[in-house]
């Protein structure tokens, strides 16, 4: 049981860091982003290329860091270069917009990437192995669960206990309210995407040792992160935490248990969900 | 101190001020009484820079800010407390009317200082949640907040709207204490039977116009 436990964590702890970069656009910019997914898959290719310049586990282990900084970036460039320029105009553009950004990004990871699947595990070598309770396992994966939930409560003491927090809650409920106390919302705005495609980039970057990345993982990630934002509700934090966590055991035990139907289990839970609470497990926008 | 002088606004291609104009001298409390849809949301919105003009000019302590956002003239020092109080629901009353003196980085103490000289009731509600308040205390922390930046002038839209006549009559004496403060205010109310002991001017407004100017 401990290698599915720890595997669903693993998954869970992603699914979580873009679950939560996706609602958290959400619940601020009332925006569905299409492009998650691909934010996520560029945090792995620039991993990749990180870990080429060398191999110091120093760098290695900094990799997802500056990825998720750099992806964080493009986000917000994006969102203030194109994304701010069809707001007001319906949800259809910001559809489109975000939509068509997928194969914007599909275009430039074959011209920067190649088409052909990548990987690089060096750093789980690395680091060597772990025993808990009889099974061995990369530490990597310890570390990887540790900095995500390390990486949790950060971003609950940010929303929480500081005033840039305060800020992106009171935005999330009211906007135009906030905007007459002297908050610039365009920045808000650009400040949300940032760190939403932050945690994207960043759950890219941490995966590059045990998945590396693929042209398609966008899709498939995009569409798990937006059954996780469902099933927790959308624009909701905790509810991002609850149903990565949920949906990353249930994979995990799904795989070892039933593998010809574990993806099918994921959307029965979704579908379940939302027949019995349409909104999600912690539904309505948390400000 | 603030002069509209024949602005216009549409809100979705309709058109809801026309050539609509008024002044606000300093010190004063002025109010814009209409029935429902007449415009004077609408009117607020547009001095506080919340919905666009498409002509006209509005200008504050002489300086024209009619292509100013929101928080480019809630800086300049105007305060607005919404219809409906639209609080923060689960932030308390003390961060709620603390909010905008955060963004300015102004002494929080002094701000509850004052806020509390004018409405002491609030004294005891500090670290509750807004959205367990009744409506008079939370059309209160309303008026607080938009003071909480120490305003030159308030923009208070329908705060004796709905409220029973004790707690009507009470925030209408705090809002007149304002003035003693020497914040001008130009409010928003429906009836102008409950504001006539307190403002030095009314502007009736019918359709997006205004109809009669009465002191």
């Amino acid at each position: 049981m401990i290698p599915q436990i720890i595997n669903g964590l693993i998954f869970a702890s992603i699914l979580f860091l873009v679950a939560t970069g996706l609602t958290i656009i959400f619940g601020i910019l009332r925006v569905v982003n299409f492009s998650h997914g691909s934010f996520y898959l560029l945090g792995v290719y620039i991993a990749y290329s990180i870990t080429r310049l060398s191999h110091d586990p120093v760098l290695y282990l900094a990799s997802p860091f500056i990825a998720g900084t750099i992806v964080g970036g493009v986000g917000m460039a994006f969102e203030r270069g194109l994304l701010s320029r069809v707001y007001g105009r319906g949800e259809l553009f910001e559809l489109l917009m975000t939509y068509g950004m997928i194969f914007v990004f599909i275009d430039v990871f074959r011209i920067g990437w190649g088409t052909m699947p990548i990987s690089d595990p060096t750093i789980t070598f690395m680091l060597g192995t772990v025993s808990i309770a009889g099974y061995t396992m990369p530490l990597y994966n310890i570390y990887l669960i540790s900095i995500a939930a390390v990486l949790a409560v950060v971003l609950w003491f940010l929303l929480f206990k500081t005033n840039v927090g305060m800020v992106i809650r009171a935005t999330s409920f009211d906007r135009e309210v906030t905007s007459s106390f002297g908050v610039n919302v365009n920045r808000v705005y650009a400040l949300t995407f940032f760190l939403g495609c932050f945690l994207a980039g960043f759950g890219g970057g941490l995966m590059l040792p045990i998945t590396g990345a693929w042209i398609g993982l966008d899709i498939d990630m995009l569409i798990i992160g937006l059954v996780v934002v469902v099933v927790g509700g959308l624009g909701s934090i905790k509810g991002a935490l609850a149903a990565s966590l949920l949906i990353g055991l249930v994979r995990s035990f799904g795989i070892s248990m039933f593998p010809a139907v574990e993806l099918a289990i994921v959307y029965v839970i979704m579908i379940a969900v939302l027949i019995v609470k349409p909104s999600g497990l912690f539904g309505g926008v948390e400000h | 101190m603030l002069k509209v002088e024949s602005i216009n606004v549409n809100l979705a291609k309709v058109q809801v001020l026309r050539n609509l104009s008024l002044e606000v001298d300093e010190g004063e409390i002025v109010c814009l009484v209409g029935p429902n849809g007449a415009g004077k949301t609408t009117t607020i919105r547009s001095i506080m820079g919340i919905l666009p003009v498409i002509s006209g000019k509005i200008t504050f302590e002489n300086r024209d800010i009619t292509s100013l956002k929101a928080h480019e003239r809630f800086r300049l020092g105007i305060g607005y407390a919404p219809e409906d109080r639209r609080l923060y629901p689960d932030f308390t009353v003390i961060d709620n009317v603390l909010f905008p003196a955060r963004i300015l980085r102004i002494d929080e103490e002094e701000v509850m200082r004052r806020v509390f000289r004018i409405f002491p009731e609030l004294k005891d509600q500090t670290h509750r949640l807004a959205m367990t308040l009744s409506g008079g205390q939370q059309k209160m922390v309303a008026v607080a907040r938009a003071l909480a930046a120490d305003p030159k002038l308030l923009l208070l839209d329908e705060p004796l709207e709905g409220l029973a006549p004790v707690v009507r009559a009470r925030l209408a004496s705090g809002i007149a204490e304002l003035r003693e403060e020497g914040i001008s205010i130009l409010m928003a109310e429906s009836h102008s039977t409950h504001v006539r002991d307190i403002v030095d001017r009314i502007y009736s407004i019918k359709r997006g116009e205004i109809v009669e100017v009465s002191t």
